[in-house]
């Protein structure tokens, strides 16, 4: 079963910006929830990307913390290669992270990690997805893939402004306890454009916590008839408190590269860092 | 109230755009220089507080980079000093001055040039092998700093060593070959030293007096201070060291081949060759060549990650002790040996990582009176967990030998914390527990728990 990204399909952060185009056509008939979410899915991507990101996260008391990083990756025939290496805080500099996403859920994905400390990559197991990813807002489960068939989904407005651009508010139910238990999430809204078939903005509930986790995608331009968001701030709220803010900005994106391929998808690449 | 019963209020606060400036951005430049300020401090606990500092050291590590898709130049230089030795510096002797007071040397000193599917890489470079972090039988090329055992800094356990590497790539194959040309065999503590169980080896054994009675050795040696001589000390062309391996990086599963033929980075000493000068007397510390082949593997289930290494060893060289009429004497036995490691990690747990490993030794044929028994199971369990977004790490680290632990232990417990982007502080305890059996590795470690303070500042230049 082919899987899809988590809200929405949008937060994956090495791949959110493959999944932000529209399908031709895909406006041509009257739409129910599910057949939304298929046609964002179901759009134009590009095969490869490569770009600078630079995390930005600010805690209640307004400290911030910032990691840079250049993410690339690229479509095979069974998934997504991603490679993302960091170049700042100093830290934390050349570590780097493999991974191998599968389109089928029958299959683990693979993922290697590079310490410059330790000097050899290592394979490592999933970690826990609900846990935040690098101390971000984004967790781990925003960044991997899920079955389209193991959600419900509903639409909740047939017109809704955000913006100023016509959005579907459509929620999202995971089948089985389990996937909330994964994710960490038991439910999210997703305002999705009618003209750029990608989401706008989402809304999540969390269940540890009973917290709300917020994103939002600004900063939208065309890259060669793809719609990518250049700005994703991720906040995670309690009642009016908003506990922290990540905000991602990409900078330097490139699709379709011609020097990005396979050969950058290794071990070996991993090891030589940034 | 319904399980999602929240949060359908207004959702200004939560889309609110959020202005920012970054404060950095990826850098450009094909060079690039950074740096690492340490101060370590630790204090014995089981010692009378005027011999109570155990370090004050400062590092500070530079590395100088330059990089283009082709090449890569690495340069990086490492120095310490420690000012416990500042301290009543006249009641350590010269070996442990010269391994704990002052270290400067170059880290990393290398080129690396790639041409399609090769790498070469020339000079002083850090090579890791095997799947086990703490308990590995295959990770033989890169000396180590054990200077302090479970002590050391993740950066400076591992040396780097000067060779030749050469690496084939193909999908997802690696064929790697390399020759380590110095016979750079790691720093240890001296005989005398801190973590040096010879103390108490030698409190044990009697030597006899010429007009009779006996003595032990410790006492015989009286002043005489005792230093390692470590052999070959020089490059020499019949000392190189080859090794090779096979790695497959694939779908679920980690796979590799390993040939080596080496010399053992641990030594063997002996006290029937004593090279006396003036000052010290210095035990030979012989390096001697064995062959090794091995495999290794590593699989991850879900949250579960399995590793394993089967190792086989030819002809490494083990010291024996037997006591004669003339005092102990010392020797080698060569004896082939079957190595195992099996180790399984889970990190299920929300920011937690659990790995223990296992690893024992088997010889072929057993040795009558080795001084340290190679057949005792070795146990490591590490569980790390992050709090406060990742600016709070804990570790709990232990490493055992025996099941029962009847051949020693070591347990650490240790809190970082982020207070800036490249700046941590950091508190921590080890506790050294030398066991019931006699000539454990944690021998003479009795009095040696320790409390101690970290600081560290990472940046860019």
């Amino acid at each position: 079963m082919k899987k899809i990204h988590r809200f929405t399909m949008a937060l994956a952060l090495p791949v959110l910006i493959l999944s932000t185009t529209i399908k031709a056509g895909a406006t041509s008939a009257p739409l129910d929830a599910l057949g939304i979410m298929k046609a964002v899915d179901n759009r134009k991507t590009e095969h490869s990307n490569r770009a600078d990101l630079n995390m930005t996260i600010i805690d209640k008391k307004g400290r911030e913390r910032t990691r840079t990083l250049l993410s690339q990756s690229i479509k095979f025939a069974e998934g997504t290669k991603m490679l993302m290496m960091f170049s700042a805080p100093a830290d934390v500099r050349n570590t780097g992270l493999l991974s191998v996403d599968y389109d089928s859920s029958d299959k683990d994905d693979d993922q290697w990690l590079y310490l410059p400390s330790l000097g050899k990559s290592t394979r490592i197991a999933s970690s826990n997805k609900s846990g935040a990813f690098m101390g971000s807002d984004f967790s781990y489960a925003d960044m991997t893939q899920n079955d389209i068939a193991d959600y419900d989904y509903q639409i909740l407005e047939e017109n809704i402004k955000v913006d100023g651009e016509d959005c579907w508010l459509i929620e999202s139910r995971p089948k089985k306890e389990k996937l909330i238990k994964e994710t960490g999430y038991i439910k999210t809204h997703s305002w999705i454009s009618k003209n750029k078939f990608m989401p706008l903005q989402v809304k999540a509930w969390v269940k540890k916590g009973r917290k709300l986790k917020y994103l939002k995608f600004s900063d939208i331009k065309k890259h060669d008839d793809i719609w990518i968001a250049h700005k994703l701030t991720a906040k995670t709220v309690r009642g009016k408190s908003v506990l922290s803010t990540t905000v991602l900005l990409f900078d330097n994106l490139v699709i379709n590269a011609q020097d990005v391929s396979d050969a950058d998808f290794t071990q070996r690449r991993l090891e030589k860092g940034i | 109230m319904a399980e999602d019963d929240w949060g359908e209020e207004d959702d200004g606060v939560g889309f609110d755009e959020v202005d920012l400036t970054p404060k950095q951005n990826i850098e450009t430049r094909d060079y690039h220089a950074s740096g690492i300020y340490r101060i370590n401090t630790g204090l014995w606990t089981e010692r009378p507080t005027k011999d109570s500092l155990a370090r004050a050291r400062q590092a500070f590590d530079l590395t100088v980079e330059k990089k283009t898709r082709s090449y890569r130049l690495v340069l990086a230089g490492h120095v310490e000093y420690d000012a416990a030795y500042l301290y009543q510096n006249d009641a350590f002797d010269q070996p442990t001055l010269n391994a704990y007071e002052f270290l400067a040397h170059f880290r990393e000193a290398y080129g690396q040039w790639s041409l399609g599917n090769w790498d070469i890489t020339l000079g002083r470079q850090k090579i890791v092998w095997g799947e086990g972090m703490a308990v590995s039988h295959l990770e033989v090329v890169s000396p180590r700093d054990i200077r302090e055992p479970g002590l050391a800094d993740l950066e400076d356990l591992r040396l780097p060593t000067t060779a030749s590497r050469l690496g084939y790539f193909r999908g997802m194959h690696r064929f790697e070959a390399v020759i380590v040309h110095e016979p750079f065999f790691g720093y240890r503590t001296p005989p005398m030293g801190p973590y040096s169980p010879m103390p108490e080896v030698l409190a044990d054994l009697q030597m006899p007096l010429p007009m009779g009675g006996s003595v032990s050795a410790l006492e015989a040696l009286g002043q005489t201070q005792l230093g390692y001589s470590r052999r070959p000390k020089k490059w020499a062309y019949n000392k190189q060291q080859f090794l090779g391996r096979w790695l497959y990086n694939g779908e679920g599963l980690d796979f590799g081949l390993y040939a080596a033929s080496i010399l053992d980075r641990d030594g063997i000493f002996s006290l029937n060759d004593l090279n006396a000068d003036t000052l010290v007397v210095k035990v030979p510390l012989k390096h001697l060549r064995y062959e090794l082949v091995g495999v290794s593997a590593a699989s991850a289930y879900g949250s579960w990650l399995f590793k394993s290494e089967v190792v086989g060893t030819l002809n490494k060289a083990y010291n024996t002790m037997v006591q004669s009429a003339e005092g102990p004497l010392i020797e080698m036995q060569r004896e082939n040996a079957f190595n195992l490691m099996l180790g399984v990690g889970y990190s299920g747990i929300n920011q937690t990582t659990i790995d223990l490993e296992y690893g024992q030794s088997w010889l072929q044929k057993n040795i009558d009176n080795i001084v340290y028994p190679v057949d005792i199971p070795a146990l490591a369990l590490r569980i790390s967990r992050t709090f406060f977004r990742e600016d709070l790490r804990v570790n709990l680290a232990l490493s055992a030998l025996g099941f029962e632990l009847e051949q020693g232990w070591l347990g650490r417990f240790d809190l970082s914390y982020t207070l800036d982007d490249g700046i941590k502080v950091g508190l921590g305890y080890i506790t050294y527990q030398p066991g019931t059996k006699e000539r454990s590795p944690f021998e003479g470690l009795s009095t040696h728990d320790q409390a101690y303070g970290t600081f560290r500042w990472d940046f860019n230049l």
